[in-house]
């Protein structure tokens, strides 16, 4: 049948961290291919009872599904079902639906598919990608009904057709499938569609199992596995693995598994330095799935919530009743640790068709506040939703994306203004509401200490400062010898934003991907940083580093770095430091 | 039959819970009411359709309302893209 195939390499996105080494489980949606089969005349009215049955049947899921939903991945999953129940509510579907089986007599699901395939390639000609998209939600609402409609049980439940703990392979895992799914049955998760942003990594993320999304032809390989290894790390697939490469997996999953359960040890130990320094590890979160992560790692808060996930993974754009929903739910889970909301920074590589426009050069167009300005009513209901949310007082805002002291009073203003309106509404919030900015663009670095007496914080992201300062893009490979976080250059605006903080007393943190870099962590506090936010997995990695470090040391090793002048040189004083102070890289 | 273009004003356009609003006016009226952009007509009773459209901001539609309560909707429909569907 099948012939096996020798070991094979595929290249996806890495979605959720981890490695994981197993058979595969095939939960490929098949296509939906209802045949058509004529009804004589007497037999449409108990068509059309069955049809409606099912609606009514499909609804009562949904409504189930969303309640679900609700209590284990919060507000934000719940929202996918509000949509679909928009659509099977459609009066005109419905409609058209019962004309089609009488005036064709034809079974009740086959009109049903007939009619989702005309929508569904309607909307796949739709240039917009968010309408575009929508194809996506008729097909998982008019599957249900058909599986409604349908004598035999057709719907997989994984728990009673897995052979053990598998690794789940899957065109694309709809909103309906997530339930489904459950960390004690999985091994990992594998799509074929999808990006980093997609319901399935964010599903695989908030489970905590590894996956890979996004494998182009992974699907066509089913039936040729035997065994295979995900790399979460990496992206990697490797199809029926030479047991050279399984061994050399095996041993990495094997020291990856060790350090988890090393991780979990230290992240119950306090985070500081040998002579008492204590320093703040947060965490950078994108949804309230991560919400768990975050406590479990037992962070001290969340030092970015980013809020272009929301945007980009909802049906539709979030009214402020939604936002408040999920700041509230944030606020409430984790107080009271602390969760600095940035406001919505879209624009350069979180293009979103929902409002952006067409740019030659988007990371230096309509980006983060010069967006948000251009669209006030949005702006607004964004910033009632947080302040509403602010009540326990343990959430602050950050401006993201400022170039310039007259974006930092606008937004000021524009946050006065909504307060005073909550007050004159008699909504509870936080008067005091801390508001800081993002370093990420290095003019702001060169104004900083008059900036420092306008904001209460500053949060530095090493990713967007490095690309404006060393004018390289970040995404483009052409240039990422270019792209360095250790050229000298980056260091000095480091030092530069911590003692301009420091001179006007406020708050510093960094919360770009530098801070997720063992070596680079004694640099940081060395400069004088006591905030670090990282992914919430490498809480625990940056504290065990934090525990074995000296921060006088560090402030020499920092001086030196400040001395030299190419980013070998930084590279090889901090190798240097952490081989003499920390011993093996814990990361390897 | 009444028959006027009306410019869409909310910054998101004609997505999901707009076009959720919109539908409601349509399915409480008596009467037809049918919306044209760039050509394509679709059944304002029906939200797939209504997103079918995928009315951008800016983008300018025609209500077609036919039936004894033709004024009365057009105007709340009016209204209702006037008011970037209250939402914003």
């Amino acid at each position: 049948m099948n012939k096996k195939i020798k070991e094979k390499i595929l290249k996806g996105v890495p979605a959720s961290p981890g490695i994981a080494i197993g058979t595969p489980f095939n939960y490929v949606h098949e296509t939906l291919n209802v045949s058509r089969e004529t009804i004589s005349d007497h037999e449409i009215e108990a068509e059309i009872i069955k049809y409606k049955a099912a609606l009514e049947k499909t609804k009562t899921d949904i409504v189930e599904d969303k309640k679900n939903a609700a209590k284990r991945g919060g507000q934000e999953a719940a929202k996918i079902f509000d949509a679909h129940l928009l659509i099977i509510d459609d009066q005109v579907l419905i409609d058209e639906a019962v004309y089609f089986i009488s005036s064709h007599n034809v079974q009740a699901s086959y009109a049903v598919s007939k009619i989702m395939k005309d929508y569904q390639m309607a909307f796949e000609k739709l240039q917009n990608q968010y309408f575009s998209q929508r194809a996506f939600d008729i097909e998982d609402v008019c599957r249900r009904i058909i599986k409604n409609m349908s004598s035999e049980l057709d719907h997989v439940d994984l728990s009673t057709v897995l052979k053990g703990k598998q690794i789940v392979i899957s065109n694309n895992i709809f909103p309906s499938d997530t339930l489904n799914f459950n960390k004690d049955l999985i091994l990992g998760i594998v799509t074929e569609s999808g990006g980093s942003t997609s319901h399935a990594a964010i599903l695989s993320k908030s489970l905590e199992v590894p996956a890979v999304v996004g494998v182009s032809g992974i699907t066509k390989y089913m039936n040729k596995i035997s065994l295979m290894i995900v790399d979460g790390f990496t992206g990697k697939i490797i199809i029926n693995p030479k047991p050279s490469t399984f061994e050399t997996y095996k041993i990495r999953q094997h020291e990856e598994q060790k350090q988890v359960e090393e991780d979990l040890k230290y992240s119950k130990m306090p985070s500081v330095t040998l002579d008492n320094q204590t320093i703040k590890i947060l965490s950078n979160i994108q949804s309230t799935l991560e919400i768990d992560s975050v406590i479990k790692w037992n962070s001290d808060g969340v030092g970015l919530f980013r809020t272009e996930f929301l945007f980009e993974s909802s049906l539709s754009i979030l009214s402020e009743d939604d936002q408040y929903r999920i700041y509230n739910e944030v606020s409430e889970k984790l107080y009271p640790r602390e969760v600095t909301i940035r406001l919505l920074d879209i624009g350069g590589d979180k293009l979103n068709d929902k409002m952006s426009i067409k740019e030659d050069n988007p990371f230096m167009g309509v980006r983060g506040m010069r967006l948000l300005f251009d669209h006030p009513d949005l702006l607004k209901a964004h910033l009632r939703a947080i302040l509403r949310a602010s009540a326990r007082k343990n959430i602050s805002i950050i401006i993201p994306f400022v170039a310039n002291l007259t974006e930092i009073t606008k937004t000021k203003l524009l946050i006065e203004r909504t307060k005073q309106e909550l007050a004159s509404e008699g909504y509870p919030f936080n008067d005091k509401i801390k508001i800081g900015i993002m370093i990420e663009i290095p003019s702001i670095v060169m104004i900083a200490e008059a900036v420092a007496e306008k904001v209460d914080f500053f949060s530095i992201g090493t990713n967007d400062l490095t690309q404006y300062l060393l004018a390289a893009d970040r995404g483009n490979e052409k240039v990422s010898n270019i792209y360095d976080s250790f050229h000298p250059a980056v260091i000095k605006m480091l030092d530069i934003t911590i003692r301009s903080a420091k001179k006007k007393h406020i708050d510093v943190g960094l919360c770009g991907q530098m801070a997720g870099y063992p070596i680079a962590i004694p640099l940081l506090i060395g400069l004088g940083l006591r905030e670090l936010s990282v992914t919430p997995f490498l809480v625990p990695v940056v504290k065990k580093i934090i525990r074995r470090l000296d921060s006088k040391k560090c402030r020499i090793l920092a001086d030196k770095c400040l001395k030299v002048s190419t980013s070998r040189s930084v590279s090889s004083l901090l190798s240097d430091f952490f081989e003499k102070n920390i011993g093996e890289n814990p990361l390897q | 039959m009444i028959v006027e273009k009306v410019k869409i004003i909310n910054s998101l356009g004609l997505h999901a819970r707009p076009a959720a609003q919109l539908v409601k006016i349509t399915t409480r009226c008596d009467c037809d009411v049918f919306i044209t952009k760039d050509e394509m007509e679709v059944n304002a009773k029906s939200i797939m359709g209504v997103m079918m459209l995928a009315a951008e901001v800016n983008s300018e539609i025609i209500i077609k309302c036919t039936g004894p309560d033709e004024h009365l909707c057009m105007n709340e429909l009016k209204e209702l893209v006037k008011n970037k569907f209250y939402e914003e």
